[in-house]
C-alpha cells in the first residue's frame, strides 16, 4: 500500500459534496461571459444576470460522467503521461513570476526571452521534472502576448507536458493552435495533448469572462484544464477549513460543468492552490500546516469523485546553507506529495511566487527527488515479511550478509541524507554554486527537441499571427 | 486532567498518514504468531522464563528459548487497556493515551550536554536532568517526561536513581523511566510510592511508567525485562520500545522489520499481562533503519517515517496506545 495523508472522513465528504450542491443551486456562481452563460441555459442552468445557478440534477448527472483518466501528451514519446498517476505524483514548475533573481546582483529582475528558453532546457533535461509551466514570463511582452508567448517559447525548447494559463478564447484558440502543430494535427492533438491549460476561477465563486471562454476552447480541443482555485481562509473565504473545501468544490465544479457543456468528454482536473495567508501582511504563506491540509482535504474530495488532481504544492523556504534547512524543505515537499496528488505544480519559485531562478528550480528538483523516497509501496508479501528469513537468523542473530539484504536494500532503505546529496559535496555554504555548475553544464551539453522545417515554419506563421491580434499591454 | 487534541487515529478521521491496509496489518499480525509459535525468543531471564511457562508458553531451558503460542498472544493483546493514564504529581497533567489522541515527550537518553551558559559540549551531569525537569515542567506543550540525560557525575550502578531523583523533584509531570534491573526498579517505584502516599495511590495514580527495550532480533535482556516485571507487579504502566534496524538486527526489508519489531513487542505484552491481567502498556518504537554505510541507526530519514506510521497502525490494529521515537 502506498502512504497516504487524509483529512476528510466519508460522512465529511458527503456533507461537503451536498453543501456545494446547494450552494451552486442557490446562490450560484458569477460567470463574465454571456456566450457560455447562454451555452449553459441551454442545458439547464439558471440565469440571473451574470450569475449562473446550477440544479442539483444537472450537477449530478455531469459528475456521473465524469472523465476519470486522460493522456498529458508531449513531443518527447518517453515523457507523455496519464493521469491518474499510479506510480509517484506528477512534477511540475508552477507559478507565474515576473522577477528572475540574479545570482550575481543579489536581486531581481524582470524576466527574459533567454531566461525561459534556458529554463525549457533545464527541464526537458531534469528527469524529476515530469511536466511543466513556463514559470518565468518574458519580460518583453505584456498581456495576452506574454502568456502566448510563453506558451510558443517552451513548446520550441522543450518536449514535455506544458502547462500554461489561458485567460480568454482567443489566446486559448492560438495557444491549441501551436500544440495541434507541434502534435501534427487536430486528432493527433486530442489523443497527444501536449498542452494543458489552466483556467482559474476568481474566489469567491466568480468566472472571468476570458477564463471561462479558455476553458469552452479547451473542453472542445481535447486539451486537460486545471481550474486552479485559491481561497485564502479569512479573506476569500471564511475562516474555516470546511468552507474554503467549500469553495475549492464548488469552484471546480462550476469549470467543469462549463467545460462538460462544451464538450462532454471534456478532460478536466480537480485542482487547487487553497491556503491561509498571514494576516500580519496579507501575502500568501505556503509555510504553514493550513496549506497542507487544505490540499488533503481537496484531494479527498477529488478522490470522492475519483478525479485526477493537480494542486499548488509549493515549498518557498530555501535556506539550504544548514542540513537542516535542506531537510526540512524534503519532509515539507513529501508532505504535501503524500496527499497522493498526481500533478504537484510547485518547483522552482521564490518569494511567494514573485520570483525564480535556474538554481531554485535546481535546488527544488533534488528536494523532490529525496522527498520521493516516501512514495515506495509498503508491501506486504511473503517476499517482504521474510519470515524463512528471520526464523534461519532466529534471535540474536544479524541481516547483514543475508542473501535476502542484498536482494533488498536498495530499494527498501533510501536513507534520505543531505551529505549524500551532490549539492553539498562541497559543503553546504557551496550548494548555490554547484547548481550552477550543473545548470552550466545542461545548457552546454542538452538540445531542445527538433521539429522538421515544416513545423518551425507553421509555428513562425501562427506566432506572427498572434503577435499581430493578441493585446501586448 | 489534560487531554491533548485528537488527530485521528482511526484511517478515515482527523488528519492522518495511511500506509497499511486492515489487511496489511493483519497479514503482519499473522506472520508474527507463526514466529512466536515456531520460532520464540530468547529470554535471558530466567525469572520472565518462569513467568511465560507458567502462563502456557512452551520453553526450552537448555536455549532459554521461549515458545509463545497464538492463543495466548491473542488473549494478552485483549487483556491490554485501550486507555493509559499517565498521572502527574499535579493532577492537572495528567495525561490519558487513548485513540488517536497525540501527546509529546522528551526522549533520550544522551550522554553528552551542550551547555546553555557557556556553549560548551559536556558529559551531561544530575543537575542538567534536573534542569531539563524544571523546563519540562514549565513548557506547556511537552506532556511527559522521558528520560533525557545521563547523570555522569554519579556512580553508574545508581546513576538511574539519581536521575529519577532528580526529575520526581522538579517536575510535576509524568516520568517515564526505564531502569536497568529489577533492583533498581524497585527503589525508583518506592521513591514514586512515596511521594504520592504509598504504593496503592502509585497505581491509582501513577507518576511514573517503566520502558524497556528488546535486544533485536528477538532477544528479552535480563535487566531490562525484570524491571518490566517489577512494573507490572505494582500496576504501573509499561512501555516496551523495540529499537530494530532494519537491515541489521531485521529483515531489510520494511514488512520484515515490523514482523520483528511486532514478535519483541507482542512478547513482552504477553509477559507483563501474565504478570498482572489488564496492566496497562503501551505499543512502543524507536525501530528504525540502518545506514548500511556506516552501521549506526538513522534517525530523520523517510524509512523511520514510515515505520513509525506503520507502529502507529499495528498498535490501532491491536487497540493499544502507540509511542513512537524520533523525528
Amino acid at each position: 500500500m502506498f502512504s497516504k495523508l487524509t483529512l476528510l472522513t466519508p460522512e465529511e465528504q458527503e456533507k461537503i459534496h451536498q453543501t456545494t450542491l446547494k450552494l451552486l443551486e442557490e446562490v450560484g456562481v458569477v460567470i463574465g461571459s454571456e456566450a457560455v452563460r447562454d451555452m449553459l441555459a441551454k442545458q439547464g442552468a439558471k440565469v440571473i444576470g451574470e450569475n449562473v445557478r446550477f440544479p442539483k440534477e444537472m450537477v449530478e448527472e455531469m459528475l456521473r460522467h465524469s472523465v476519470h483518466s486522460f493522456p498529458l501528451g508531449a513531443f518527447n514519446e518517453k515523457d507523455r503521461l496519464t493521469v491518474p498517476s499510479v506510480t509517484h505524483p506528477f512534477t511540475t514548475t508552477a507559478g507565474y513570476v515576473p522577477y528572475v533573481y540574479d545570482e550575481a546582483t543579489g536581486k531581481n529582475r524582470y524576466a527574459t526571452t533567454e531566461d525561459l528558453r534556458q529554463l525549457c532546457i533545464i527541464a526537458d533535461y531534469m528527469d524529476e521534472m515530469d511536466c511543466f509551466w513556463p514559470l518565468m514570463l518574458p519580460g518583453e511582452y505584456h498581456g495576452e502576448l506574454q502568456e502566448f508567448k510563453a506558451t510558443e517559447i517552451a513548446l520550441r525548447n522543450m518536449g514535455k507536458n506544458i502547462q500554461c494559463s489561458s485567460a480568454s478564447g482567443e489566446l486559448a484558440r492560438y495557444q491549441i493552435e501551436l500544440g495541434r502543430a507541434v502534435a501534427g494535427g487536430s486528432e493527433a492533438f486530442r489523443e497527444n495533448p501536449v498542452l494543458s491549460l489552466l483556467s482559474a476561477p476568481t474566489t469567491p465563486l466568480a468566472v472571468e469572462h476570458g477564463i471561462a471562454d479558455a476553458i469552452v476552447e479547451s473542453a472542445k480541443a481535447g486539451v486537460p484544464i486545471l481550474p486552479m482555485s485559491l481561497p485564502q481562509m479569512s479573506t476569500t473565504s471564511p475562516a474555516t477549513f470546511a468552507a474554503d473545501t467549500l469553495l475549492v468544490n464548488a469552484e471546480n465544479l462550476a469549470c467543469h460543468m462549463i467545460a462538460r457543456c462544451a464538450d462532454e468528454n471534456a478532460r478536466v482536473f480537480y485542482s487547487s492552490d487553497a491556503g491561509a495567508p498571514n494576516l500580519f501582511d496579507a501575502g500568501i504563506d505556503y509555510e504553514n500546516c493550513e496549506y497542507v491540509m487544505l490540499s488533503a482535504a481537496d484531494c479527498d474530495m477529488a478522490r470522492y469523485y475519483d478525479l485526477p488532481t493537480a494542486m499548488g504544492c509549493s515549498v518557498e523556504y530555501k535556506d539550504f546553507s544548514t542540513k537542516a534547512g535542506f531537510e526540512r524543505n524534503v519532509f515539507r515537499c513529501a508532505l504535501k506529495l503524500l496527499t497522493r496528488v498526481d500533478v504537484a505544480c510547485w518547483v522552482g519559485t521564490r518569494e511567494s511566487c514573485l520570483s525564480s531562478s535556474l538554481i531554485d528550480v535546481i535546488l527544488d528538483l533534488e528536494v523532490c527527488r529525496q522527498a520521493m523516497a516516501y512514495f515506495r509501496n509498503f508491501e506486504v508479501n511473503d517476499e517482504t515479511l521474510a519470515l524463512d528469513v528471520i526464523a534461519e537468523r532466529g534471535p540474536r542473530g544479524n541481516y547483514l550478509d543475508h542473501e535476502h539484504t542484498f536482494k533488498h536494500f536498495r530499494e527498501s532503505i533510501f536513507t534520505s541524507k543531505a551529505e549524500n546529496c551532490y549539492l553539498f559535496a562541497e559543503g553546504y555554504e557551496n550548494h548555490r554554486k554547484v547548481a550552477q555548475e550543473k545548470i552550466d553544464g545542461i545548457l552546454a551539453g542538452h538540445a531542445a527537441p527538433t521539429y522538421d522545417e515544416a513545423l518551425v515554419a507553421e509555428l513562425d506563421r501562427i506566432t506572427a499571427s498572434a503577435e499581430a491580434h493578441l493585446a501586448n499591454e | 486532567m489534560k487531554r491533548n487534541i485528537s488527530c485521528g487515529g482511526d484511517i478515515f478521521s482527523g488528519f492522518s498518514l495511511n500506509v497499511m491496509s486492515e489487511e496489511e496489518c493483519n497479514r503482519i499480525h499473522l506472520a508474527t504468531l507463526e514466529l512466536l509459535e515456531t520460532t520464540g525468543i530468547f529470554c535471558e531471564s530466567d525469572r520472565a522464563i518462569e513467568i511465560f511457562e507458567a502462563g502456557g508458553c512452551r520453553v526450552d531451558h537448555e536455549k532459554k528459548r521461549v515458545y509463545i503460542p497464538a492463543w495466548l498472544v491473542e488473549d494478552s493483546v485483549r487483556k491490554a487497556p485501550p486507555r493509559v493514564l499517565m498521572a502527574g504529581r499535579d493532577p492537572k497533567n495528567d495525561v490519558v493515551l487513548e485513540s488517536g489522541r497525540v501527546n509529546f515527550l522528551t526522549f533520550g537518553q544522551g550522554i553528552m550536554v551542550i551547555d546553555p551558559y557557556t556553549g560548551e559540549r559536556r558529559p551531561s551531569v544530575k543537575q542538567d536532568i534536573a534542569d531539563v525537569a524544571k523546563l519540562v515542567d514549565a513548557l506547556p506543550n511537552v506532556d511527559v517526561i522521558e528520560d533525557t540525560l545521563y547523570a555522569s557525575d554519579k556512580d553508574e550502578r545508581v546513576a538511574m536513581l539519581h536521575n529519577t531523583e532528580a526529575t520526581l523533584s522538579n517536575t510535576t509531570k509524568h516520568q517515564s523511566q526505564g531502569a536497568d534491573s529489577a533492583h533498581q526498579a524497585k527503589l525508583a517505584i518506592e521513591m514514586a510510592a512515596a511521594i504520592v502516599g504509598g504504593k496503592d495511590k502509585l497505581k491509582a495514580r501513577p507518576i511514573i511508567s517503566g520502558g524497556g527495550c528488546p535486544v533485536s532480533p528477538l532477544t528479552l535482556p535480563e535487566g531490562n525485562t525484570e524491571q518490566l516485571i517489577e512494573y507490572a507487579s505494582v500496576g504501573l504502566p509499561c512501555n516496551p520500545l523495540s529499537m530494530a534496524m532494519a537491515g541489521g538486527s531485521t529483515p531489510v526489508t520494511l514488512a520484515g522489520t515490523m514482523v520483528v519489531h511486532n514478535a519483541e513487542i507482542l512478547s513482552y505484552i504477553v509477559m507483563i499481562q501474565l504478570v498482572n491481567p489488564g496492566n496497562p502498556c503501551t505499543y512502543g518504537s524507536s525501530t528504525t533503519a540502518m545506514d548500511l554505510r556506516r552501521a549506526i541507526a538513522t534517525v530523520g530519514c523517510p524509512e523511520l517515517g514510515m515505520i513509525s506510521a506503520a507502529v502507529a497502525r499495528m498498535a490501532h490494529f491491536y487497540k493499544i496506545p502507540s509511542f513512537v521515537a524520533g523525528t
